[in-house]
């Protein structure tokens, strides 16, 4: 059973190649353009099968077949090198479309990320950074992306070697503190965080908050976008935009973690 | 303030008159189709505006007609603008991102200034065809409006005088924005473009 | 000197003589809208079939002479009128088309029914009597149709296909039917002691009728008035309960039109206001000139730049555009593929100028 559904899941995807003839005197090849996942939105809709190729609704929502179809629709067909991958990728879309719990995503969903990978200035240095945006509830009917988090080398405040010795002595106080400058001055600034009391852990938010307010960090734009969804039991899959000339094309499924030990 | 007011009465629709409670706005498969049918004229337009801006046939007077029109479909005519809190929003951009030698090249420019670049542009005839291919995504709450995004692919080609040619392709997304307003009595959708995003495609 | 006077006369009289135009479509139309029980019904055919008009005028680049008479204007001293200062060419078209009560006499032999302006026996007038005055202007080809509602019914039983977007010009169907053709076709909505049914969105003959022109048209299929109008009865059948009834008389004639490599184009109209918009519009006309058009046509048509134009679809009943005088007139001047206009509905002032008017757009493909 496995074995034939293997057979028809390679020629439903091999299907997408064989679609695209361009009409005499066309500039575009419609059936391909329609194959494409254009957006995000087109990507959930195909995923919880409610917009066909078309974008027209879909009446059978609960047709686990053509669910299917849709999902396997969403991969990047160049993960799928050999069987084994495959087999992997037809248990998650199984599991998606499991009648007793399908799997459905939706905008409101606050276990998937948006990852915008940014070119920006630091200090004058052209740098790369990424930003992570969830979906935020503004009210009852209202939401928007939120950045929940930054990644990059200027967040990274904590130093490599960890040195007990640097620190601000019991007995500063009666000084005056007269020291608290060396905290910010030359090199020794990279030790700041040995300031902070034990088991501090910066916030990176607040770090990219505080650089972007005192004009130190200007993001110039996005390069990319990467999602990531948590919503399948037991997997982890991250969303890109890939442009070929296939017809496997645009906001495809590039990556399909699965995790073991999955809660009940 | 003037304005072309693009309107779609769906008189069918019980939701349209309805406190809008659901996060996106849920239109019927014929009210879908007929949305989509207004959106795909006003891109259509577009297009021909661009055409016609770009064109060594039409005189700089023609074209900034053209200019003042296209820009009536753009939130606000493509100036800045206060929000209903009275935040004051960027103009629609325009952003365009070329692929050169394997490195990404973006640019990002206000739609006015875009359209009176387009203006001078030294080629001898331009064509630019859209595709029937138009992907809408669901309407957005945001705010006093909805917002949606539309995308679609472009075929640009322009010829020189001495017979060079440069052609794309490209994938458009523009963003709609629709307000909901009332005109004698009833509701109505009024539908202007926000940002265009253009990424070159490779097919 | 007499000569030369005499000469110049032939000239003067010659110059007035040559139509500056091509055929001529007349379309006649009379629609009882101020009826209290069926005016709203008859309102909406009213509209597809100006709708329509456009179109066919629009596909087959003839003049339009357009007489459209609703409300109070509808009546049976106007109609008489109309008639009789009917001048038709030989190569000329005439449509006419009645929506409104009918009837018929108890000594009636016609199968075809009275119409009945505000439902009155002083007002009636036989559809086959207008059929005659127009026979005897000897036009090429003439339809006499009338959807002579007796009842309303509440209940939706025949959905209208007419798109609600803009129109396009797409193929020859038109031509084929209206232009190169010769002859008459007269048709009624029902047969004698049957009642035509009136629907909220118009009247269901008038309804399967443009309906079934429309799957025509959008087909681009063969097209022939039997054929379209069996298929029409065949549907008022289904849809009302009701039987038109129709007389075919139709031989394929030539015309003068011009090739098929012409580019369609918007042709004048007995409307100045709809002429000024054409030469306005993506007619071929001098670029510059379209848009310096745009302030002589505001101040000579309209009672100030926010006088009021509301664009609305094929339907006629979903609005698709409002905007004010100057920018509607800009919009025009540089527009692309617009060709021609339908003036649906307009608000005058005492001076006659324009403070409102609906239209529908009509563009080419």
């Amino acid at each position: 059973m496995k074995r034939t559904f293997l057979i028809l899941f390679a020629y439903l995807l091999s299907g997408y190649a064989a679609l695209s003839q361009t009409p005499v005197g066309s500039v575009f090849d419609e059936t391909r353009l329609k194959m494409r996942v254009k957006q995000l939105d087109e990507f959930v809709a195909r995923f919880n099968c409610e917009k066909d190729v078309e974008g027209k609704s879909i009446k059978d929502k609960e047709d686990t077949a053509m669910r299917k179809r849709y999902v396997a629709g969403l991969f990047d067909r160049n993960l799928l090198v050999n069987d084994s991958i495959k087999r992997k990728f037809i248990a998650f879309a199984e599991k998606v479309v499991n009648p007793k719990a399908p799997v459905y995503l939706r905008f409101a969903d606050s276990d998937w990320t948006a990852e915008a990978i940014c070119r920006a200035t630091f200090n004058g240095k052209q740098v790369q950074i990424s930003m992570f945006l969830k979906t935020d509830r503004v009210r009852d009917d209202e939401y928007k992306w939120a950045i929940v988090s930054a990644d990059g080398e200027m967040f990274n405040l904590t130093p490599k070697q960890q040195n007990p010795n640097i620190r601000i002595s019991p007995v500063d106080n009666e000084l005056g503190f007269m020291n608290m400058s060396d905290i910010s001055s030359g090199e020794n600034r990279r030790n700041v965080v040995h300031y902070s009391p034990q088991g501090y852990s910066p916030d990176r938010l607040t770090v990219f908050n505080t650089l972007v307010y005192n004009g130190l960090l200007k993001i110039n734009h996005v390069q990319k976008i990467v999602y990531r969804f948590e919503q399948v039991p037991g997997y982890v899959f991250t969303v890109e935009h890939f442009e070929r000339a296939t017809g496997n094309v645009g906001w495809l499924i590039s990556k399909l973690i699965e995790i073991k030990n999955e809660k009940p | 303030m003037k304005k072309i007011v693009y309107i779609l009465i769906f008189a069918l629709s019980a939701t349209l008159f309805t406190p809008l409670k659901a996060q996106t706005l849920t239109l019927s498969d014929k009210e879908q189709a007929e949305f989509k049918e207004r959106i795909n004229t006003m891109l259509e337009t577009f297009l021909n505006d661009l055409s016609s801006i770009g064109s060594k046939d039409n005189s700089i007077e023609f074209k900034k007609a053209v200019i003042k029109s296209t820009l009536r479909n753009f939130i606000n005519n493509g100036d800045p603008y206060r929000d209903s809190s009275g935040y004051l929003k960027k103009e629609p951009h325009m952003q365009t991102s070329v692929l050169r030698n394997g490195k990404e090249y973006k640019n990002k420019l206000p739609i006015k200034t875009y359209l009176n670049n387009l203006m001078y542009i030294r080629y001898e005839k331009v064509t630019i065809t859209m595709s029937e291919t138009l992907y809408l995504s669901n309407l957005y709450k945001v705010g006093d409006h909805y917002e949606a995004n539309a995308t679609y692919f472009q075929y640009f080609r322009g010829e020189h005088g001495d017979g060079r040619l440069y052609q794309d392709k490209t994938k458009k997304t523009i963003r709609i924005i629709v307000q909901i307003e009332e005109v004698y009595g009833k509701k109505v959708f009024v539908v202007r473009f926000g940002d265009i995003d253009v990424v070159q495609t490779v097919a | 000197m007499k000569a030369i006077k005499l000469l110049l006369t032939i000239i003067v009289i010659a110059g007035l003589s040559i139509k500056s135009h091509s055929q001529t479509f007349h379309a006649i139309v009379f629609a009882d809208t101020d009826d209290p029980k069926i005016g709203a019904s008859v309102k909406r055919d009213m509209e597809k079939i100006q709708n329509e008009i456009g179109m066919i005028v629009s596909s087959t680049r003839m003049w339009l002479n357009g007489y459209y008479h609703s409300g109070r204007e509808a009546n049976k001293e106007q109609l008489l009128t109309v008639l009789q200062n009917l001048r038709c060419e030989p190569e000329d078209v005439v449509f006419f088309y009645y929506s409104g009560h009918g009837g018929r006499a108890v000594d009636d032999r016609s199968k075809y029914p009275q119409i009945r302006f505000k439902a009155s026996d002083s007002e009636a007038y036989p559809m086959s009597k207008v059929d005659e005055v127009i026979a005897a202007k000897r036009p090429k080809f003439r339809i006499v149709m009338g959807d002579l509602c007796n009842s309303i019914s509440d209940y939706l039983s025949v959905k209208s296909e007419t798109g609600s977007g803009k129109s396009v010009v797409e193929n020859d169907v038109y031509e084929n039917l209206f232009k190169n053709v010769k002859g008459s076709v007269l048709v009624a909505s029902s047969k004698s002691n049957e009642t035509s049914i009136a629907f909220p969105d118009g009247g269901a003959f008038t309804t399967c009728f443009l309906n079934e022109l429309g799957r025509i048209v959008s087909g681009n299929q063969q097209a022939d008035w039997k054929v379209l109008l069996e298929k029409t009865q065949k549907a008022t059948v289904k849809a009302a309960n009701h039987t038109p009834v129709f007389e075919v008389n139709v031989n394929s004639g030539s015309s003068q039109s011009a090739s098929s490599s012409t580019p369609v184009t918007g042709q004048q109209t007995n409307n100045s206001f709809l002429n000024a918009l054409i030469n306005m519009a993506d007619n071929g006309g001098d670029r510059n000139q379209r848009v310096r058009s745009v302030q002589p046509v505001l101040h000579e048509y309209f009672d100030s730049p926010h006088s009021i134009v509301e664009i609305f679809g094929r339907d006629g009943k979903t609005r698709l555009v409002r905007e004010n005088a100057q920018e509607f007139l800009e919009r025009v001047s540089t527009s692309y593929k617009l060709i021609n206009f339908v003036e649906l509905d307009v608000k005058k002032t005492n001076g006659g100028k324009i403070t409102y008017v609906k239209l529908h757009e009509i563009y080419r493909k």
